[in-house]
C-alpha cells in the first residue's frame, strides 16, 4: 500500500507522457483543444522559467513578463529582416530571444535606469522644434545613449549593492513597467500599440517565408486606385504562411491573393494588400517554393511546444540538481552561511535571473508564434502575477508542483473563457439563487446555464482560488521535499499559548 | 598563520571592535573567551570577510586578505563553522557537507574528506540522506564542523561549538576538536564555556567591549585571578 502511494506521482508523470503525444489523434479532440493544450504548454515553460527565482533562491520576481516581451520582440523583429529569411532561421530567433532575454535578466538590476534615462532623454528632445534637421535621429540615439550612460556612471553604486527582498521585487515590477512604456512609445523599433502581426510561420525544411525575385522593371499596382510601386532595381516578394503560388506571366498582371510584402532592395518593407498586381516586363523571375509551414493551431505546433516543455523540463530539473541548484538553495536557506561556504552571492543571483530570462525569453518568443501577434497590450502586470500565481498554486521550488499548478490554471482559465454548458439542476440554481452573477459568472442560452467568466473577471477567480490554497495549502499543491508550510495551525496556537504565558510571567 | 592588526569594524554606525590585535601560529589552538557582545563571533566574520574590516589588517600566511572577498578567503584556507550551526536546513546532510565543498573541484580526494568527516562523526553517515533541520542539537553541530572540514581549512574558526549541547556532547565535540589539531589543522575557537575553551587551547585571548582585555598562555589565563572571578565563576 505504502509502496503503491511512493510509486503514485511516477506512474501519474508516465500517465501524461503517453496521453500527450497522443492527444490530437484521439477521435474527439476538436482543433481547439490542441490550441489550448498550446496555450498550456507555453505557461509551463513559462512557469518553469519563473520558479528558479521566487522558488530557488527565495527572491519575488513581479516584472517576469519583460521576459517575455522581450522574447516576442526579439523574434517579431529578426524575422521580419530579410536577411533572416533562410531555412531554420526560425530557432537561430528563438535562441537569440532567450538569449536577449537573459542578457536583460543579467542587467536590469541596476540597468533599469539605463533604457528610462535614454527613453526620457529621445522624448524630451523629440518635443523640441528646434532639433529637427537632417540625420536627427542620429543625434537623438546618441544623446539618449550619452545621457544615459552619464547617469549609470553616476548612480554606479546601485549596481554594487545586492538588492533583496522586497526592494528586489519593486526594481523587477519597475523593470517591467519601464520596458512597457519603452515599448509603448519606441515606433521605430517596436511599433508603438500597433506592434506586429505578421508573423512568418515557423518552417521546417524550408525558408521562413516563400520568397519570389522580381525582375528590374517590375511594377506592383495597389488595389483601389492607392497608386502603384514601381521596382526598377528589381525586389524580393515575400510572400507570407501559405503564399506559395505565384507564376506571373511577363506583361500579364497577376493579383496576389493572400497579403504579401515587398522588400524593396536595401530600402523598405512594403505591404501588399490582396487584391494587388504585379506586373513582370519580361520573364526572369526566380522563385523558391517554401518548406512545410508549422501553423499555430497545427498538430505540428502542439508537438513542438511539447518538446520544448519537455526539454524546458529536463534542463531545469538537470541544474536543479546540479552543484548550481544546490548553490541556490543553500543561498535560499542561509544566506550569511552559503557566504561562508565560499558561494558568491551576487554572482550566483546573475546566474539565476539569467537562466530565468532565458526560459523567459523562449516562452515569449513560442507564445508569439502561436497567436501571431505582439502588441505591448498581451505584456502588462497581470501576466506576470499569472505566471506567479500557477508557481505558488502548485508549490514554489517544486518541478512537478508549477507543472501541474500551471496546467491547473491556465486550462482553468481557458474554460472559463470558452463557457461550460451546465446540467439542468445547476443551471436551475443559478438562474433562481444567482441571478446577481449573470453575466459575471453565467449566461443564459436557451434553458440552459452557460458558466463563462469574462475577460475582466477571471482573475477574480484565480484570486479567489489563490487565497484558499493560501489558508489551506499554504506550501502549495504539490511542494517540494522537505518543505514545511510557514506556520500549521496547531503550531500557531501553541505559540499564541506561549505568548499569553509570557506576558502573564511580564505583568506580574 | 594569521594576524590581526588593529582591526576595527562594525555594523552600520555601531563599531563593534575597536582595533583589536590576535594572532594564530599555525598548529595551535587559540580561543577567544568573553561575554555576550565582546565582539568575538564580529572578529571571526572578519576574518571570513563577511564583516568588513574599517582599520587594521588581517593578514593570513603572510598575505593581505582585508580586502577580498569571501570566496577569495575560503579558497585561501579558511573555513568557518557559524554560531548557532547555520545549517541549510532543507538540504540533506550530505548535501550539506557538499556546500562546504563547494569551492573544490577535486572529487577524488573530497571522497577521502567525506570519510574522514564521517570517521569523526559516525552519527552523520548513518544520517547522511535525513534533512540537516531534522538532527539533534548535538548532530547538528557536529554536521556544521562537519560542513567546514569539507573546505579543507588550514585554518578553522569554530565559534561557539558547545552552544546549547549537553555536557557529554560538547565533551565529545571538544575531542573531537584536539583531534583535529592533532592532525595539523590550526584552530581559532571562540567560546563561552571558557572553562572547556581553557583547557582545550594552547593560548587564549579575553575580549571586553571590542577590545583585547587579556592573553597569554591558555593554562596561565586559567589561574589568572580577574578570568577566573569573571569567566570561570571561582
Amino acid at each position: 500500500m505504502n509502496r503503491w502511494r511512493e510509486h503514485l506521482p511516477l506512474l501519474a508523470a508516465l500517465g501524461v507522457a503517453l496521453v500527450l503525444p497522443l492527444l490530437p489523434f484521439s477521435e474527439p479532440t476538436s482543433k481547439r483543444l490542441i490550441s489550448v493544450s498550446g496555450f498550456v504548454f507555453i505557461f509551463v515553460v513559462l512557469a518553469l522559467g519563473l520558479n528558479i527565482v521566487p522558488g530557488w533562491t527565495g527572491l519575488l520576481d513581479l516584472g517576469y513578463v519583460a521576459f517575455v516581451a522581450i522574447g516576442a520582440y526579439t523574434v517579431a523583429i529578426l524575422t521580419r529582416l530579410p536577411w533572416m529569411q533562410f531555412e531554420g532561421a526560425w530557432f537561430l530567433a528563438l535562441l537569440a530571444a532567450g538569449a536577449h532575454a537573459a542578457l536583460w535578466g543579467t542587467l536590469r538590476l541596476g540597468y533599469a535606469i539605463f533604457p528610462a534615462v535614454g527613453a526620457l532623454t529621445w522624448g524630451l528632445l523629440a518635443r523640441q522644434p528646434w532639433v529637427h534637421f537632417p540625420w536627427d535621429h542620429a543625434v537623438w540615439v546618441a544623446l539618449a545613449l550619452a545621457n544615459s550612460a552619464f547617469w549609470t556612471w553616476r548612480l554606479r553604486w546601485v549596481f554594487r549593492t545586492q538588492l533583496a527582498g522586497d526592494y528586489f521585487a519593486i526594481v523587477t515590477f519597475a523593470f517591467a513597467q519601464i520596458l512597457l512604456i519603452f515599448i509603448q512609445n519606441c515606433t521605430p523599433v517596436t511599433n508603438a500599440a500597433r506592434g506586429y502581426s505578421d508573423f512568418p510561420a515557423i518552417r521546417i525544411g524550408g525558408h521562413a517565408t516563400g520568397t519570389g525575385t522580381l525582375p528590374p522593371g517590375t511594377i506592383v499596382v495597389l488595389p483601389d486606385g492607392k497608386g502603384s510601386i514601381s521596382a526598377p532595381d528589381g525586389g524580393t516578394l515575400v510572400f507570407p504562411r501559405g503564399g506559395a503560388d505565384w507564376a506571373p506571366v511577363p506583361q500579364v498582371p497577376l493579383e496576389v491573393t493572400a497579403d504579401v510584402k515587398l522588400w524593396l532592395r536595401g530600402l523598405e518593407w512594403v505591404n501588399l494588400p490582396s487584391g494587388a498586381a504585379v506586373i513582370v516586363p519580361e520573364a526572369g523571375y526566380a522563385y523558391e517554393p517554401p518548406g512545410r509551414a508549422i501553423e499555430p493551431d497545427s498538430k505540428g505546433f502542439y508537438y513542438l511546444l511539447l518538446a520544448f516543455v519537455v526539454v524546458v523540463f529536463l534542463a531545469v530539473e538537470r541544474l536543479h540538481r546540479s552543484r548550481l541548484g544546490r548553490a541556490w538553495l543553500a543561498m535560499k536557506a542561509d544566506e550569511i552561511s552559503a557566504k561562508a561556504n565560499g558561494i558568491s552571492i551576487p554572482r550566483h543571483r546573475m546566474i539565476a535571473f539569467a537562466v530565468s530570462g532565458f526560459i523567459g525569453g523562449l516562452g515569449g518568443a513560442l507564445q508569439a508564434w502561436k497567436i501571431e501577434i505582439v502588441t505591448p497590450g498581451s505584456y502588462d502586470f497581470w501576466v506576470s502575477v499569472l505566471i506567479l500565481s500557477c508557481v505558488v498554486l502548485g508549490g514554489m521550488g517544486s518541478l512537478r508542483g508549477v507543472v501541474i499548478g500551471t496546467i491547473a490554471l491556465i486550462s482553468l482559465g481557458e474554460v472559463l473563457r470558452e463557457g461550460v454548458e451546465l446540467g439542468p439542476g445547476l443551471s436551475s440554481f443559478f438562474m433562481n439563487h444567482a441571478r446577481w452573477l449573470e453575466n459575471i459568472a453565467w449566461q443564459p442560452t436557451g434553458d440552459h446555464a452557460l458558466l463563462k467568466v469574462p475577460d475582466q473577471a477571471r482573475y477574480l477567480v484565480f484570486g479567489a482560488i489563490l487565497v484558499l490554497v493560501m489558508i489551506f495549502r499554504p506550501q502549495g499543491l504539490l511542494p517540494p521535499r522537505g518543505a514545511r508550510p510557514p506556520i500549521t495551525p496547531e503550531e500557531a496556537s501553541r505559540l499564541r499559548g506561549v505568548k499569553t504565558a509570557l506576558f502573564r510571567e511580564e505583568s506580574k | 598563520m594569521l594576524a590581526l592588526r588593529n582591526l576595527s569594524t562594525g555594523y552600520g554606525r555601531l563599531e563593534v571592535l575597536h582595533g583589536i590585535s590576535l594572532e594564530v601560529r599555525e598548529g595551535e589552538i587559540v580561543t577567544l573567551i568573553g561575554a555576550n557582545g565582546a565582539g568575538k563571533s564580529t572578529t571571526l566574520n572578519a576574518i571570513c570577510g563577511l564583516v568588513r574590516a574599517r582599520a587594521g589588517s588581517i593578514e593570513l600566511g603572510g598575505r593581505d586578505i582585508t580586502r577580498l572577498p569571501t570566496n577569495a578567503i575560503i579558497r585561501a584556507g579558511v573555513a568557518q563553522s557559524p554560531e548557532g550551526r547555520k545549517l541549510f536546513s532543507e538540504l540533506t546532510v550530505l548535501e550539506n557537507l557538499e556546500m562546504g565543498a563547494y569551492l573544490r573541484s577535486d572529487s577524488g580526494a573530497m571522497a577521502a574528506d567525506f570519510r574522514r568527516v564521517f570517521a569523526l562523526f559516525p552519527i552523520l553517515e548513518e544520517r547522511k540522506h535525513q534533512a540537516a533541520g531534522s538532527l539533534s542539537g548535538g548532530e547538528q553541530q557536529m554536521c556544521a564542523i562537519g560542513r567546514a572540514l569539507m573546505a579543507r581549512p588550514k585554518l578553522l574558526l569554530l565559534d561557539e561549538p558547545s552552544l546549547g549541547l549537553a555536557p557529554l556532547v560538547c565533551q565529545q565535540i571538544f575531542e573531537v576538536i584536539r583531534g583535529l589539531n592533532r592532525e595539523g589543522t590550526t584552530i581559532l575557537l571562540v567560546e563561552q564555556c571558557a572553562h572547556s575553551a581553557l583547557k582545550l587551547a594552547h593560548r587564549a585571548y579575553v575580549m571586553e567591549t571590542g577590545t583585547i582585555s587579556l592573553s597569554g598562555k591558555a593554562c596561565d589565563l586559567a589561574c589568572d585571578e580577574k578570568v577566573k572571578a569573571a569567566y570561570l565563576g571561582e
